[in-house]
């Protein structure tokens, strides 16, 4: 793999629409959503420059479409090298850059882009 | 002398009979005879005469009485609310990072009317309003 290109992350956004229903007031948007019916409306990928820049432009998104009661989003960062269920943060990507060698292993991560910050922990050294 | 359409239900309480009526099934532990479609009730009122329609068993099941001075018809027809035919849960959205619940939404798939009940509900209506329009013109 092009070392150049490992720290770039697709940004995939997942846009799904339900009808309008009757919620009762100041019910947190995690609770409203996981009763209704969703569908798929469209999608959106964005080429990010690195898996903190997408977690966060993810993480963004979705806060901005919470309010809305008839639509949803699910983001996922797409990203050359994590621990299957994170990807590895960009200061460790950057570390490992240096003696980075055609042959190296990396490990190709989904990561589900959350409602919170990305964790400190999660920003840790992913790989064991 | 012109009346509402629905005069004798202002006067006779008809909703009260009818709750006593299901009072009734409920004590009597009986049953009107079909549920989904009663028979028209027809009432005839001359003034002086008092008509009684008793049902069995229950005897005060069904039962109407009054005094009026007008030849109505009034039609009672009850049609079955659509039933909960299949109920399943279906997951509509992807697994969401931190802060994203699970979902899993029920869906209850309702029985329709049939071609018959509708076909039945949609005569009665135009046979009240036959009904009702030569009363007015006697």
């Amino acid at each position: 793999m092009d070392p150049s290109t490992v720290l770039q992350t697709t940004l995939l956004l997942l846009y799904f629409i339900a009808p309008p229903t009757h919620e009762p007031k100041d019910e947190p948007k995690a609770i409203r959503e996981s009763k209704n019916i969703w569908t798929l409306q469209s999608t959106s990928q964005v080429v990010t420059p690195s898996p903190d820049a997408c977690y966060a432009l993810g993480n963004q998104m979705i806060a901005k479409i919470d309010p809305v009661a008839t639509m949803t989003v699910r983001a996922y960062c797409l990203c050359a090298d994590g621990n299957g269920k994170i990807c590895t943060d960009d200061n460790t990507l950057k570390t490992m850059m240096k003696s980075f060698t055609v042959d190296q292993k990396l490990t190709p991560t989904v990561e589900a882009v959350g409602r919170t910050k990305r964790l400190p922990s999660a920003s840790g050294p992913a790989k064991q | 002398m012109a009346h509402a359409a629905y005069s004798l239900t202002k006067y006779l309480g008809i909703k009260d009979w009818l709750y006593r009526s299901i009072n009734a099934t409920v004590t009597a532990g009986a049953s009107i005879d079909n549920p989904k479609f009663s028979s028209d009730v027809f009432i005839k009122f001359n003034g002086t005469g008092s008509y009684t329609y008793t049902f069995p068993p229950g005897t005060d099941l069904l039962t109407l009485s009054g005094y009026y001075s007008l030849q109505e018809t009034l039609s009672i027809n009850f049609t079955s609310k659509p039933k909960v035919a299949d109920k399943f849960d279906v997951v509509s959205l992807p697994v969401g990072g931190e802060g994203f619940n699970g979902n899993r939404a029920t869906i209850l798939v309702h029985s329709t009317a049939t071609i018959l009940e509708d076909q039945q509900t949609s005569l009665q209506q135009i046979r009240q309003q036959l009904q009702n329009l030569r009363s007015i013109n006697q």
